[in-house]
């Protein structure tokens, strides 16, 4: 059986559900939709996103007595799953191959514009996990340095240097307005 | 909150449907309940690995610690790598940092003027990572670049540091054509990188047998035996192979680098397969026996491996040889070593196995008798494991097994059983060696777990180097932390078998050298008049170096 998962954008706050020992099929059930969906928009690509939550799923179940505990396990799922993701170079050949912006099915895309999507798209990883985690996901500093592994020194620099990426582009949709 | 940050946010946010379809949970706790019982991770897979190469599983319990490296106070001051190459003076590998919660290492590139004392490069950028589980990962320079390469899929995967500005660049990816995996496990054991040619030898690892889970902690093979030692048993079980006396198949792959060449690959259905080797600006693959051999080159599919400069035009040096397992290149001259070792049917034969070619004629081949090095033995005693040539002269080294018979499958249930203890921060870890009963006990001494048999190479044991000279066990819920000094001193599998190394300055005179007893893992690297050696003991390395002796010109 699978969980078929059709979901716009989920909300922020579903990521920030702190909760202590509960068992695991619960938080799975509450929480992989909305981490396999942050992941897809991180790596741009739906398919390696459930492949990723799938296996940091299979990990947190394994390590479930400690990650359990964690303030945020979601964080620490999609950490894994983000590392799985980029530790096996076919996926990030896929990474480059196809680097769309936000889904495949862009049912919008003839009202939208679509040009900080595709300029986000072209951010590598990094930047756009940083972008995930603190725009999309509303991390505050230390939670994104702490879901990522890296210091918070370097979430603001690469925060910075993504929007500064995104900048013309989106001032340039200013301008079309 | 800035306005461009608001319009990303509501970019994001503003994404239309992305259909993802995830397993059901039951699905996810089932598929970790099987890797529970099956995965492992590190240095087991490495290990696992080490036995299915037939290349003396264990350690010979070695006591000499001379020259030995372990962290010091200095945080910059690395354990010893365990392989590294040469790069100008000095020499280049790389240590992992890993994280057991997320099973991924951080690539640690460190560098040592003298093989014994290893420190870490100050990295520009972002590291690489890789998942340990692929272990070995061999590293080679080219130029300033070090490669640390590594097979998924069918796939060879390089990542790249620059050595000059010390940061870490674009991974190299190869597609390997014609890879025949037969659902196993396929590992890199040696990768060869030349102007801009890549060679690699791989090989099957993880599991030996169709059909049978059981972590295996023996492996022995010939060309017509296999045999198994389940962890935790005492004696091996000769396999039969369905359908072929041979194991799993083994490949060798010579591809372009950087220009995407058309790759050349080598298949070899029969153990132990090929072997890059380096010449002068080139690469060279050896060949085993030519009846066994198949080759996937998409310009000739018949032609045999040999050298090459180019990638496109293949010279073949090995002439009448048809068993070459093992290659060394010094200029025009050329070391072989055979596949089945050194051997002799009588006392009045020279012990053959080992060829020397002291210049291009590809028929000029000396057959070196090794019997004043290695005496007579009935069997097949003594195995070759690596060979290496260079200015100084050429290093062999070979396994020497002290049981008669069938030497390969060690008579494992005569090994004394000797009691160990090891304790961390936390946690007391105590039993009895090789592979006897061990508990782990919390620091009140309550039980956290029993093993009936405890082999640290067990490739079901979760054991995983976690930075800061510490190792940390992982059972059931519990994560046990040891220092890799403690866990060094107290647990060394005993043996029967002892790795030696010889050397010779001219390819037929061979000599042995002095070295320090124990499993010699990774390459052998030839530095400053010394051979570079890692002995790993209880898993964890130590370099040495091995001095060469001086050319007698009198």
């Amino acid at each position: 059986m699978e969980l078929a998962v059709e979901a716009t954008t989920p909300p922020p706050s579903t990521l920030e559900v702190t909760i202590g020992n509960g068992d695991f099929e619960g938080f799975y059930d509450r929480h992989a939709p909305a981490v396999a969906q942050a992941l897809a928009v991180t790596l741009g690509d739906p398919e390696l996103a459930a492949d990723a939550t799938a296996e940091a799923m299979t990990r947190a179940w394994q390590r479930w007595s400690k990650v359990g505990g964690y303030d945020n396990p979601t964080a620490w799922v999609y950490r894994v799953g983000l590392n799985w993701a980029r530790s096996w170079h076919r996926r990030r050949r896929r990474e480059r191959e196809r680097p769309v912006a936000l889904g495949p099915d862009r049912v919008e895309s003839e009202v939208r514009d679509d040009r900080l999507d595709a300029a986000l798209a072209s951010l590598s990883v990094d930047h756009r996990a940083v972008v995930v985690c603190r725009l999309h996901l509303d991390w505050s500093v230390g939670e994104t340095a702490d879901a990522l592994g890296i210091r918070p020194g370097t979430v603001k620099s690469r925060l910075a240097r993504a929007l500064a990426e995104l900048r013309p582009h989106a001032e340039s949709m200013e301008e079309d307005d | 909150m800035t306005m461009l940050e608001d319009r990303v946010r509501e970019a994001i946010g503003a994404s239309p449907v992305i259909p993802i379809s995830l397993p059901a949970s039951e699905e996810i706790t089932a598929r970790g309940r099987r890797r529970q019982r099956r995965q492992r991770i590190v240095l087991g897979a490495a290990g696992a690995v080490v036995l299915v190469v037939g290349v003396l599983a264990f350690t010979t319990g070695g006591r000499n610690d001379d020259g030995a490296v372990f962290a010091g106070t200095d945080d910059s001051i690395f354990l010893a790598p365990a392989t590294y190459a040469v790069h100008g003076d000095v020499l280049v590998g790389y240590t992992l940092e890993a994280d057991p919660d997320e099973m991924s290492a951080q690539i640690q590139m460190v560098e040592s003027r003298n093989g014994l004392v290893w420190r870490s490069f100050d990295v520009v950028g972002a590291h690489a990572h890789l998942d340990p589980s692929i272990l070995p990962a061999p590293i080679v320079v080219d130029g300033d670049v070090a490669y640390v390469g590594w097979v998924v899929d069918d796939r060879l995967v390089a990542e790249r540091f620059d050595l000059a500005e010390r940061t870490w660049l674009e991974p190299l990816d190869l597609r390997i054509d014609g890879l025949e995996r037969d659902g196993e496990r396929v590992t890199a054991t040696r990768l060869v990188v030349r102007r801009g040619l890549v060679a690699v030898r791989m090989m099957v690892g993880g599991r030996v047998i169709e059909g049978d889970d059981r972590p295996i902690c023996g492996f022995e093979s010939a060309m017509d035996l296999v045999a198994i030692r389940p962890c935790g048993a005492t004696e091996f079980e000769e396999v039969e192979m369905p359908g072929s006396p041979t194991p799993p198949r083994i490949v060798a792959a010579v591809g372009g680098a950087e220009r995407d060449a058309p790759l050349l690959v080598v298949t070899d259905s029969t153990y132990p397969g090929s072997t890059p080797y380096v010449i002068d600006g080139g690469i060279g693959v050896g060949r085993r026996n030519g009846a066994c051999v198949r080759v996937c080159d998409p310009t000739d599919g018949s032609s045999p491996p040999g050298e090459t400069t180019d990638g496109e035009t293949w010279v073949d040096p090995f002439g009448p040889l048809t068993q070459v397992n093992l290659v060394a290149a010094h200029g025009e001259q050329r070391l072989v070593a055979e596949n089945f070792g050194p051997r002799r049917i009588s006392e009045d034969q020279p012990v053959s196995g080992l060829w020397f070619r002291p210049g291009p004629d590809p028929d000029d081949w000396v057959a070196v008798d090794l019997g004043p090095l290695l005496g007579f033995r009935t069997g097949r005693p003594e195995v070759f494991n690596d060979l290496v040539g260079g200015p100084e002269g050429w290093v062999l080294h070979y396994a020497r097994f002290a049981a008669t018979g069938t030497p390969q499958i060690a008579d494992v249930s005569r090994i004394d059983f000797e009691p160990f203890i090891v304790t961390g921060s936390d946690y007391t870890l105590s039993g009895t060696l090789p592979f006897g009963e061990a508990t782990l006990r919390n620091r009140d001494g309550e039980l956290v777990h029993e093993w009936a048999h405890f082999e640290p190479f067990d490739p079901d044991l979760d054991l995983v180097p976690t930075g800061g000279g510490t190792l940390t066990l992982s059972v059931e819920a519990v994560q046990a932390e040891f220092s890799w000094a403690d866990w060094t001193s107290a647990i060394e599998p005993g043996v029967d078998a002892t790795a030696v190394l010889a050397f010779s300055h001219n390819g037929v005179d061979w000599e042995h050298l002095e070295l320090p007893e124990g499993l010699i893992q990774g390459p052998i690297v030839l530095h400053d008049g010394a051979a570079v050696v890692t002995v790993s003991r209880g898993r964890v390395p130590h370099t040495f170096r091995v001095p060469l002796p001086e050319r007698d010109d009198n």
